[in-house]
């Protein structure tokens, strides 16, 4: 195993882990705070892109296009609670489940109906669709290091938002003690629409970041969704700095595990036997780690002490 | 006291269901509608999966969100079994109800340590692994799912052939399942395990402990999953990983809650109704689960409280 | 001289630089009431976790019935006979008030891992949990959900949920907490009846309840024992007064 290729799939794995925070980070906050339990974030995630692609084809500019998708997604995410969420708030966790996937068939077959199954062409900007030659040996394509980048500012961006603020500091209390929340006079339904909205949009950031890398197809949230919520649990529900450990930890896990999982399983077995099995059993490894963190601590390595 | 009274005649609720379903299939028998006794038989092993489903989350408190894998592991039962020539009912469904017992008591045994949300989630992962370890058999088709060797035979004789036979044996486990189900949680151990539900520490400072109780639902409920999933292959002749997809156990606690998880017959009226909304909707429009969607938000929205509530009007909590 | 039931030698608990529980040691005698009180922040609720098991102590010993219980769990502490009354009421809010008792009695009795019998048939159960429910007047509301009964009812439930799990020591954590003033002397009444019948341990807020019941009083004050003695002698204690009687007259 070379340098070049472990330090390109760590690379992969960074990307990749700073995509899920983007999607983890809403996911996280709105089950901390009002513990609602969101099936549908994938969808917002699967819309940023589509609009994003969408309004870059219309504008013929990237960096305007993103701001009009963006908008657009903020938007969508207000509607949704005002439409659903709002209403399923204060229920209990069956209901929420039944309420939000419904929402899941919604979306995804409304998109299949307006946009087709095939997969949508998301433009990348010229500039940004290059590689640069990081060390010899070593050429990385610049989206992902954009990616990276947009990844890093948002996570330091939440920091500040959730450690240094008013609202953040509320958020933090909110996520923990909702009833001090509450009793110190805050609107927590409004102090809801902002999280959610904004999660949404996050959300909808990670869909337009990752959308030249993936397809855009009208599933290409279920996936992602699955994924975050693994990253929130491994985290701890509620906890940024959670949600940033474990997308990093998932991330990693999951690039490196399908890079080398063939390598290693053709020390044990044949050839043919390991091409089968190592994608399936490298798919599996993230769902193993977050058996593992739950089984030694039942409420995630951030969460709070009872869940 | 409504719920009281229900729940004393379990047998009776069998039977009626038994008999809706019997009924069901005489008709499709008569007008020789092959695809109506199939329907049903899908319809059936369907309801059995939801019940059980149902026996967990309304009566034992445990939202399992991987309700997808036992199902697919008793269908991947029949499967590996027929592949080593093996295809008699009374070997393969105690096979199926076996291996998916086994596998929700090993993971249930972890999953079990934690609560709430942590617990729908990491009962998700597992099913996952579920999905993966599957995907990766080769020598069973892999990521593509390969078909049965025949259809099971009962007693030597191939009488699942016909849809009709598959239909008897599904409805047949059906009733069964509710009957047992029902006996459970009406005794002293469902007595635990729905105190439990509502209050754990009240059942812990009495001195029970509920962790083997709960251990021990998994597994049944997880077992009655497993028989759904032998029924679903032979009916279909075809097992893949989807049967363990997570849409899947999203759809099966979709049925629970638009039946009503109040009661283990809300799982058969869920899936009655989700089978045949998707029927329905399926003849006109190629996008039928937009349709379902805007059902199941709706039924969320309003109050969510279940069919069966709203028919019966019985008092739940 | 005989053996106290339960005893605490030298019982410690510090949360940081908090330290909640000092040094605390008492016996509760067979048949006897021994009231603990203390103002608010005296450390009684820590006191109950530690001596009910959900609380580890970092220091001393719990002993009951003879035997060292201070690493056993709440259940294990429950199976071996400390029935117990919640200071919020604990009980199962959909089941009837005969399930509620049905359960403790089964806890008592074992067989809850009975999978095929109705629980409501069977006979020697049922008679158990009528018995209790008898004993603090809930007869006519057998069959009353739990969760729909009014708040002194819902403690003469949990008073019979205790009852039929026939407890060696009731630890009674405020059982007048919320009562009005005729659901706390019917409430009153009742315990005064089971007096003598049965050692109990009463963490209580109402005077004119501890006064009526204990044989001895414990004062915690700051997390340590101040006095234990007599109700004339706790009465007369200038410390106490200051303390904490003092500050009820204040009222």
């Amino acid at each position: 195993m070379s340098t070049v290729l472990l330090v390109s799939q760590l690379l992969n794995g960074l990307q990749l882990g700073l995509v899920l925070f983007l999607v983890a980070a809403g996911l996280t906050l709105v089950f901390g705070v009002m513990d609602f339990i969101n099936l549908a974030h994938g969808v917002q995630y699967m819309l940023g892109a589509y609009l994003v692609a969408m309004c870059v084809g219309f504008t013929g500019h990237f960096g305007l296009g993103l701001l009009l998708g963006l908008i657009g997604a903020l938007v969508l995410g207000i509607v949704l609670e005002w439409l659903v969420f709002r209403h399923l708030t204060r229920r209990d966790h069956l209901e929420q489940v039944l309420g939000t996937f419904g929402v899941i068939l919604v979306v995804t077959e409304g998109v299949r109906m307006i946009f087709g199954t095939a997969p949508l062409a998301m433009p990348m900007p010229v500039a940004l669709s290059g590689s640069v030659t990081l060390f010899p040996g070593l050429n990385y394509p610049v989206w992902r290091l954009v990616i990276i980048a947009v990844g890093l500012a948002v996570a330091g961006l939440l920091w500040f938002l959730v450690h240094r603020t008013r609202l953040g500091m509320l958020v933090r209390a909110g996520s923990t003690h909702p009833g001090i929340v509450s009793a110190l006079g805050v609107n927590i339904d409004r102090l809801f629409l902002f999280v959610f909205a904004f999660g949404a949009m996050l959300a909808g950031l990670a869909g337009a970041m990752a959308g030249p890398l993936v397809s855009v197809e009208p599933t290409m949230g279920d996936n992602v969704l699955i994924i975050a919520f693994v990253v929130v649990v491994i985290g701890g529900i509620g906890s940024i700095k959670g949600a940033f450990v474990g997308a990093l930890a998932v991330g990693l896990v999951d690039t490196l595990g399908r890079a080398f999982a063939v390598d290693l399983l053709r020390l044990v077995m044949d050839r043919s036997a390991a091409a089968t099995a190592g994608p399936a059993l490298s798919s599996m490894l993230i769902y193993v780690l977050m058996a593992l963190v739950l089984g030694l601590r039942p409420s995630g390595l951030f969460g709070p002490k009872k869940a | 006291m409504a719920r009281m009274s229900r729940l004393r005649s379990p047998g009776a609720i069998a039977l009626l269901v038994t008999l809706g379903f019997l009924a069901a299939l005489a008709v499709a028998y008569v007008q020789d509608s092959t695809y109506w006794m199939a329907t049903l038989a899908r319809m059936a092993a369907l309801a059995l999966s939801a019940v059980s489903l149902s026996f967990l989350v309304g009566q034992a408190g445990l939202v399992s969100f991987g309700h997808a894998a036992p199902v697919g592991i008793g269908a991947y039962a029949v499967l590996i079994a027929g592949e080593f020539g093996v295809r008699e009912v009374m070997i393969v469904l105690p096979l199926a109800f076996a291996a998916a017992a086994l596998f929700s008591a090993l993971t249930g045994a972890i999953a079990l340590r934690t609560r709430g949300v942590y617990f729908i989630m990491i009962t998700l992962a597992f099913a996952q692994m579920a999905f993966y370890v599957a995907a990766s058999l080769s020598a069973f088709g892999g990521d593509d799912g390969m078909a049965i060797a025949g259809r099971s035979t009962f007693l030597g004789e191939r009488i699942l052939r016909r849809d009709h036979g598959l239909a008897l044996l599904a409805i047949g486990l059906l009733g069964v399942g509710l009957f047992v189900l029902g006996r459970v949680t009406a005794s002293k151990f469902g007595l635990v395990l729905r105190a439990a539900r509502d209050n754990e520490t009240r059942v812990r400072a009495l001195g029970l402990a509920t962790y083997g109780h709960r251990l021990a639902a998994l597994a049944l409920a997880g077992g009655v999953a497993g028989l759904s999933g032998a029924l679903l292959a032979n009916q279909a002749e075809f097992v893949s990983p989807s049967y363990m997809n997570w849409h899947v156990s999203g759809q099966a606690i979709v049925m629970v809650a638009l039946g009503g998880a109040g009661h283990l017959v809300g799982g058969v009226i869920g899936a009655v109704a989700v089978t045949l909304l998707d029927e329905a909707i399926g003849h006109y429009t190629e996008y039928w689960k937009l349709g379902l969607g805007l059902v199941v938000v709706g039924a969320a929205l309003l109050r969510g409280r279940g069919l069966l509530r709203r028919i019966v009007g019985g008092q739940h909590d | 001289m005989t053996e106290p039931i339960l005893r605490l030698e030298n019982l410690s608990k510090s949360y940081g630089a908090l330290t909640v529980t000092s040094d605390v040691s008492l016996d509760l005698r067979p048949g006897e009431v021994h009231a603990l009180i203390g103002p608010n922040g005296a450390g009684k609720t820590t006191l109950v976790g530690e001596i009910a098991g959900a609380v580890t102590p970092d220091a001393g010993r719990i002993l009951f019935a003879g035997r060292d219980v201070t690493q056993l769990n709440v259940s294990a502490r429950a199976r071996l006979g400390l029935g117990r009354v919640f200071q919020i009421s604990q009980v199962v809010g959909s089941f009837s008030a005969r399930d509620n008792v049905r359960l403790a009695a089964l806890a008592h009795r074992g067989g809850s891992w009975g999978l095929w019998r109705p629980a409501s048939s069977d006979a020697a159960l049922t008679a158990a949990a009528d018995a209790a429910l008898d004993r603090v007047g809930l007869s006519a509301r057998a069959d009353v959900a739990a969760g729909v009964l009014a708040h002194g009812e819902r403690r003469a439930l949990e008073l019979a949920m205790a009852l039929a799990q026939a407890p060696k020591v009731l630890l009674l954590d405020e059982p007048m907490a919320g009562t009005g003033r005729a659901e706390g002397a019917r409430l009153t009444e009742l315990l005064l009846s089971l007096k003598g019948t049965l050692p109990m341990l009463l963490v209580e807020h109402d005077m004119a309840t501890v006064f009526a019941l204990a044989d001895r009083i414990t004062v915690l004050i700051g997390g340590a024992v101040a006095i234990t003695g007599t109700p004339e002698a706790v009465r007369a204690d200038p410390q106490v007064r200051r303390a904490y009687l003092g500050e009820e007259d204040a009222v």
